[in-house]
């Protein structure tokens, strides 16, 4: 079988030349080709270069690991792309974090959005207190301190 | 004075909570506000939350509150909470007075150390007890109805009508 490359372009103008495979982990993709958005480049409007670089080192980390095994996946190299994954997502700062989670959700990698999504939930939402998570996520406090008590008696089992 | 400006900004809060963005954007704010993420990429998130996060994030912003107390995105919250594994409980009684539930959601694999709850009660010929609705065992004597939630391990006396109908969604 011969390896057939697609050439994927950034929103701001950089050029990546990926195996088929890789590339094919994204769900949209396939419907670019399809469409003939372009037969030699497709460009993704929504994804910086620098993401686009983690979107497809993302891939290819993935996509070895699946031809390796040969479809069945034995629990030592599921355990190796766990940790590589834990590793990925924690070498990130929070933009990064965000713009890749909008990168997976428009690429449609689901296993990468559903990473993503549950490194924010794990990391930077559970087991904080209201200030941290306002601190963490830079939400502005919108409640006058009455109405933050209110809402907080209300539910006062929740701070248990 | 200062009380009328609170009620303006109450009835818009929407815009509000605009303008508060684009100020802290503008005072270049070093992290990323989960806010400015589609709705839908937030419910994602909040799906991954185990409830009793969630019911504290209601405390976080109006906007938040908003997004949670949405009647689609409870449904979701029942849908993925119905999907997560069930614990099987155990009842027994111990003493007089007391019933001991035995959860093994968080349970281990001894015996041991599965967590237990203890709920007195009087022992009397009425007493009865339902079987789990949605991880939730009710239990009573006479009058009076306790109801036991498993997943939160909480336990307390079940409301009367009217306050059931404003917690029912």
């Amino acid at each position: 079988m011969s390896k057939k490359n697609i050439v994927l372009k950034s929103s701001n103008g950089i050029i990546f030349e990926v195996e088929e495979a890789v590339a094919l982990q994204s769900e949209t993709i396939p419907y670019m080709i399809e469409d003939d958005c372009a037969n030699d480049t497709i460009p993704l409007a929504n994804v910086t270069g620098d993401i686009l670089a983690l979107v497809i080192e993302y891939c290819k980390k993935h996509v070895v690991v699946a031809d390796g095994d040969g479809g069945g996946s034995s629990s030592s190299s599921q355990e190796d792309l766990k940790n590589w994954d834990a590793q990925f997502m924690n070498d990130l700062d929070q933009s990064k974090i965000f713009n890749l989670l909008l990168a997976a959700d428009f690429l449609n990698i689901k296993t990468l959005f559903d990473l993503t999504c549950q490194f924010v939930a794990d990391t930077m939402i559970k087991g904080k207190s209201v200030e941290e998570v306002r601190r963490t996520l830079n939400i502005e406090k919108d409640y006058t301190s009455e109405e933050e008590a209110k809402a907080r008696q209300e539910n006062e089992w929740a701070f248990k | 004075m200062l009380s009328d400006r609170r009620v303006c900004n109450l009835s818009a809060m929407k815009p509000k909570i605009k303008k508060a963005k684009m100020k802290k954007v503008t005072k270049g704010s070093v992290g990323f506000s989960l806010d400015s993420l589609p709705l839908d990429l937030i419910v994602e998130i909040f799906k991954l939350v185990p409830i009793k996060t969630i019911t504290r994030l209601l405390s976080v912003s109006k906007l938040w509150a908003s997004i949670i107390r949405n009647r689609d995105i409870m449904k979701l919250f029942v849908s993925e909470s119905l999907n997560r594994p069930r614990g099987l409980v155990l009842l027994s009684a111990c003493g007089d007075e007391d019933l001991a539930l035995f959860d093994t959601l968080e349970a281990s694999s001894s015996i041991d150390s599965l967590p237990t709850y203890h709920v007195t009660y009087n022992k009397r010929q009425d007493t009865f007890m339902a079987p789990s609705v949605h991880d939730l065992i009710c239990y009573g004597f006479d009058s009076r109805l306790g109801i036991y939630n498993i997943t939160l391990a909480l336990d307390g006396p079940l409301p009367y009508p009217s306050s059931i109908q404003r917690v029912q969604t």
